[in-house]
């Protein structure tokens, strides 16, 4: 025990922001790193975007017009890269920073200079991955799965690529302990488990997912490494490796991705839904419930990814099966958002725009899943554009709707400002049409046999690809209107009140708005 | 959260201001065995085929894992005992124990608080004897910082009007 005469603590989470750029390098706020990890996203999500342009652009006709087939086959690897772990993963953890401690009645992460650093290893991870496309043999063309041998036969570039991986699923396991630790440990008194909101617990099972699965991602891209550059044989045939094995070892990691990619939007659309319906969520505990049987599920159906290298009969039965059966705690969820709407008192701000076309549009996706599941008929359909329809019909209204449903809905909670409802709407719109146009024609392509990640294709594919491209360029250019609807809501606009939302329900809609810098210091009653 | 007791013994007036913790260290034990229980048998059952590499990617990641939680648990540790005796007011603070005592003479002791008007600041609550100095409260919001400051001029007999004219 020590005895002072003087003491000042010196904590800066006292005061307000830091002035200047070094607020948000050093910043260890919560809000701060939230913002970051948001704005990181949508820069991410243009350059994304802006390849998954060139990919369309070539296959607006048949032939080669723009790219060659080397840059065409970088770009379909990049742009799954930089959807997956540069956009909608960043989004969600953004999300997570910025609501779960406000949602739990928590003053801040439980471990903030972890989260600066999780934030901070994102872009150099990045600027690592898109430096590989100005190398000599230009970036990863294998495909985002870096399948063996394939990937171990490309340029220098896989070095990098693999070491970016690394920084990312650093990052990532950072944020995912940190939002762990969160929700144990700094709940406030009488926010028991089954009283957090949907969208804390629906995360809190990302989190467990992502801590689960990482370190196979990690092991399975350094067993590549040292296959490339070590001498070593995991997945060498010729040196008495499986490269089959990869493919197993990728998807067992693989597949819980999926599910890291959706189930924070569920919790958004639990949030979202009963405020717009002004009804409580029905079937809150079995929504729980099916998130975790979800989560668990994600770990024993891998192998539906690869039903064409070949496996015994008893398992693909199995996986098979296992597949089918995501579909009951899937079907509970969407029962039970439609519940909640049921004799609501419905009103269709934006949000609940994007809330609804993600109920609707996902469960298209989640249809074809189905389809895919079933494993003679996925033998045909394996490596076409019907599979990229699939996911993209999963990814694009699944995770993309939900995080932008999430900035319309807590945006004005962000920013004090109400956004422009009127552009939102056409936003909301104008994205849901061209999204359609471009994503549908490509289960009739899929289905008459065009297969994925091609530069060229047969002339009875024009007509719909072309209809592909002209959508995919309605949908790129439509999200300038949601960059000009969330500039101008931070710029100003009508103030928000602290519920802003007429039904809506949680501790974040009692601070005001904008939230403050700090808020629940101290933890907020809860009845 | 700030709590104000007598100690049923000495008649002491004790403001305990301590941080909000929803789980025990015990079930931060069994949190962190279960995700590495998950990850040993992800990474054991891979290892079995062979493709060792899983494993130390796992046990590295058990050990974030374990100093994350130990780091988040002792954090939210933090407590602040204010002791107002007849003679001195004792500040004691630590995580698990006291690691911080300081005595201050009760007679000069006078509090100073910048309630700010900012949204943003919460503000800073400091008991000043002469030329020494202590911060009190630095974990509360500014709801509890100005409950704190309220329960302090109490017991320290300093009512608004002996504060204005301090100020």
């Amino acid at each position: 025990m020590s005895t002072a005469t003087a003491e000042h603590h010196d904590h800066d989470d006292h005061h307000g922001p830091a002035k200047g750029w070094t607020r948000w390098l050093y910043t260890t706020n919560h809000k701060d790193i939230g913002t970051l990890y948001l704005l990181f996203s949508l820069v991410m999500f243009f350059i994304g975007g802006g390849m998954a342009l060139i990919i369309r652009a070539e296959l607006f006709q048949p032939g080669l017009q723009m790219v060659d087939p080397l840059f065409f086959n970088s770009m379909t690897t990049m742009h799954a890269l930089v959807m997956i772990f540069g956009v909608v993963m960043p989004a969600f953890v953004g999300l997570a920073n910025w609501m779960i401690p406000m949602m739990i009645g928590g003053p801040d992460m439980a471990l903030p200079r972890l989260n600066n650093w999780s934030f901070w290893i994102m872009p150099f991870a990045f600027l690592l991955l898109l430096s590989t496309l100005f190398m000599e043999g230009g970036g990863p063309a294998g495909g985002w799965t870096l399948y063996a041998p394939l990937s171990l036969q490309g340029g220098d570039n896989l070095a990098f690529v693999i070491f970016a991986i690394h920084f990312m699923g650093i990052s990532s396991v950072m944020g995912s302990i940190n939002i762990v630790a969160t929700i144990f440990n700094m709940r406030a008194p009488g926010m028991t488990l089954m009283k957090m909101p949907l969208f804390v617990w629906t995360w809190l099972i990302t989190a467990y997912l992502l801590i689960a699965v990482i370190p196979v991602l990690a092991g399975a891209v350094t067993m590549l490494l040292t296959d490339r550059y070590f001498g070593t044989s995991f997945f060498s045939a010729a040196g008495g490796g499986d490269p089959v094995m990869f493919q197993h070892i990728f998807w067992f990691f693989g597949h819980p991705e999926v599910y890291i990619l959706i189930l924070p939007a569920f919790g958004i659309i639990s949030s979202i839904i009963p405020t717009f319906a002004r009804k409580p969520l029905f079937g809150y505990a079995s929504m729980v419930y099916a998130t975790a049987s979800i989560a668990f599920l994600s770990f024993i159906v891998w192998a539906h990814h690869m039903f064409t290298v070949g496996m015994p009969l008893a398992g693909e039965m199995f996986f098979m099966f296992a597949t089918m059966m995501i579909s009951v705690p899937t079907g509970v969820k969407v029962f039970n958002w439609i519940a909640t709407m049921w004799r609501g008192s419905m009103t269709f701000e934006t949000p609940m725009l994007f809330a609804i076309g993600f109920l609707v549009m996902f469960t298209i996706g989640g249809l074809s899943g189905l389809m895919l599941a079933i494993t003679p008929a996925d033998i045909q359909y394996h490596d076409t554009y019907f599979v990229v329809a699939h996911f993209h019909y999963v990814l694009v209204p699944g995770a993309i709707y939900s995080i932008m449903a999430a900035t319309y809905y807590w945006m004005p909670k962000w920013t004090g400002n109400m956004y422009d409802e009127k552009w939102g709407k056409i936003h909301f719109w104008v994205s849901t049409v061209f999204l359609n146009v471009l994503f549908f024609p490509m289960h009739f392509v899929g289905l008459a046999g065009m297969p994925r990640r091609i530069p060229d294709y047969s002339m009875q594919f024009a007509d719909w690809n072309a209809v592909a491209t002209i959508g995919a360029f309605g949908f790129g250019f439509s999200q300038l209107i949601f960059v000009y609807v969330v500039l101008k809501c931070m710029k100003g606009g009508e103030k928000a009140t602290t519920e802003v939302w007429e039904g809506a329900d949680g501790l974040e809609w009692t601070v005001p708005s904008p939230a403050p810098y700090h808020t629940f210091e101290t933890p907020p009653p809860i009845r | 959260m700030v709590v104000s007791q007598q100690n049923s013994e000495t008649g002491v007036t004790q403001i305990v201001v301590t941080g909000n913790k929803s789980m025990s260290w015990r079930a931060n034990v069994l949190l962190a065995a279960s995700l590495g229980a998950v990850s040993a048998i992800f990474g054991g059952g891979i290892a079995l085929f062979g493709f060792w590499l899983v494993l130390p990617f796992a046990g590295l990641e058990f050990l974030l894992v374990v100093y994350c939680l130990s780091v988040a648990y002792r954090k939210l540790g933090f407590t602040e005992v204010i002791s107002l005796e007849e003679a001195f007011v004792i500040v004691e603070s630590g995580y698990r124990h006291p690691d911080n005592r300081v005595e201050l003479s009760r007679h000069w002791a006078r509090l100073e608080f910048d309630n700010p008007s900012s949204l943003f600041e919460v503000g800073t609550l400091v008991i000043r004897a002469g030329n020494r100095s202590l911060e009190v409260g630095h974990l509360l919001n500014k709801e509890d910082k100005i409950k704190l400051h309220r329960e302090l001029q109490l017991e320290l007999g300093m009512d608004s009007s002996t504060l204005r004219l301090m100020s």
